[in-house]
């Protein structure tokens, strides 16, 4: 299923698009278009990512250093710090 | 110029691991860096390290009374770590376009690098990506890498290979607490 949308270019772009058109490397205005915004997309992946991370940090509480300290040592207790991020990178 | 500093994941969790053996030196170390005596850095994956380790750590600490979730948890400690002052993230960099015959792979900076290193060490691959971003931080900040701070045992087992290849002193934060540093 496509959709036909209408856009606004400058004239600069489109001598540019046209150009890369005439030089073989699409085959048409509309195609050239296409690979640009699907190449764009694919690229740029963090467009539709990121919203899992934002929520972590802001659903959760801000501690204190000494606040932090005390639940890393309930956290941590009985284990290496050390050897829990050398596991990870195993 | 002040000292740079390149700390390891396990350095920032060793702050707030009061059990841990150089809990007191890794404290002491990030409250110079918070006081601006000292510079660090750090890479990005060092967030990822913090969040899978606390998590994982969460996984014996859950069964206690605790009201606290697995995700408040591992978010805390991301924020925390986030915002410690006068640390800086050493980032992935722009793509690195390598070509064999037909095919092409774009690999971030980081890992670029990171794939060079690792084809001269033997450390481990996540280590590499560690490295890798302590020889991008010296071209970025123009100045040279002081001290890779480190308690894993496999990099300290290698520091004379890496001081070798990147040129930075592999040290524990126990070994460098008695030096005085130019602020």
């Amino acid at each position: 299923m496509e959709e036909v949308i209408t856009s606004r270019f400058s004239k600069e772009l489109v001598k540019k698009v046209d150009q890369a058109v005439s030089r073989g490397h699409f085959r048409s205005r509309s195609d050239a278009l296409r690979v640009m915004v699907e190449e764009y997309l694919i690229e740029h992946p963090e467009l539709f990512l990121g919203e899992g991370t934002r929520e972590l940090l802001t659903e959760t509480p801000t501690m204190s250093d000494d606040e932090l300290e005390g639940l890393g040592s309930r956290l941590f207790k009985g284990l290496s710090v050390a050897r829990l991020v050398a596991e990870g990178r195993r | 110029m002040r000292t740079l500093l390149y700390l390891d994941t396990n350095i920032i969790l060793a702050r707030y691991a009061p059990d841990e053996p150089q809990h007191d030196e890794a404290k002491n170390l990030l409250v110079k860096i918070e006081e601006g005596k000292l510079a660090a850095v750090t890479s990005i994956l060092t967030l990822i390290e913090v969040v899978s380790t606390t998590s994982r750590a969460y996984e014996r600490f859950k069964d206690k009374a605790e009201s606290i979730k697995r995700e408040e948890v591992a978010g805390a400690f991301l924020r925390r770590v986030i915002n410690i002052r006068n640390l800086d993230f050493i980032p992935m960099g722009g793509e690195i376009s390598i070509n064999v015959e037909e095919q092409r792979v774009k690999l971030p900076a980081l890992f670029a690098v990171a794939l060079e290193i690792g084809s001269k060490t033997g450390v481990k691959t996540l280590d590499n990506i560690h490295l890798a971003a302590a020889s991008i931080a010296s071209r970025i900040y123009g100045q040279k890498i002081d001290y890779f701070i480190t308690l894993d045992e496999d990099l300290l087992k290698h520091k004379e290979e890496i001081k070798d290849l990147i040129e930075v002193k592999v040290a524990t934060p126990a070994e460098i607490s008695e030096m005085t540093f130019d602020s």
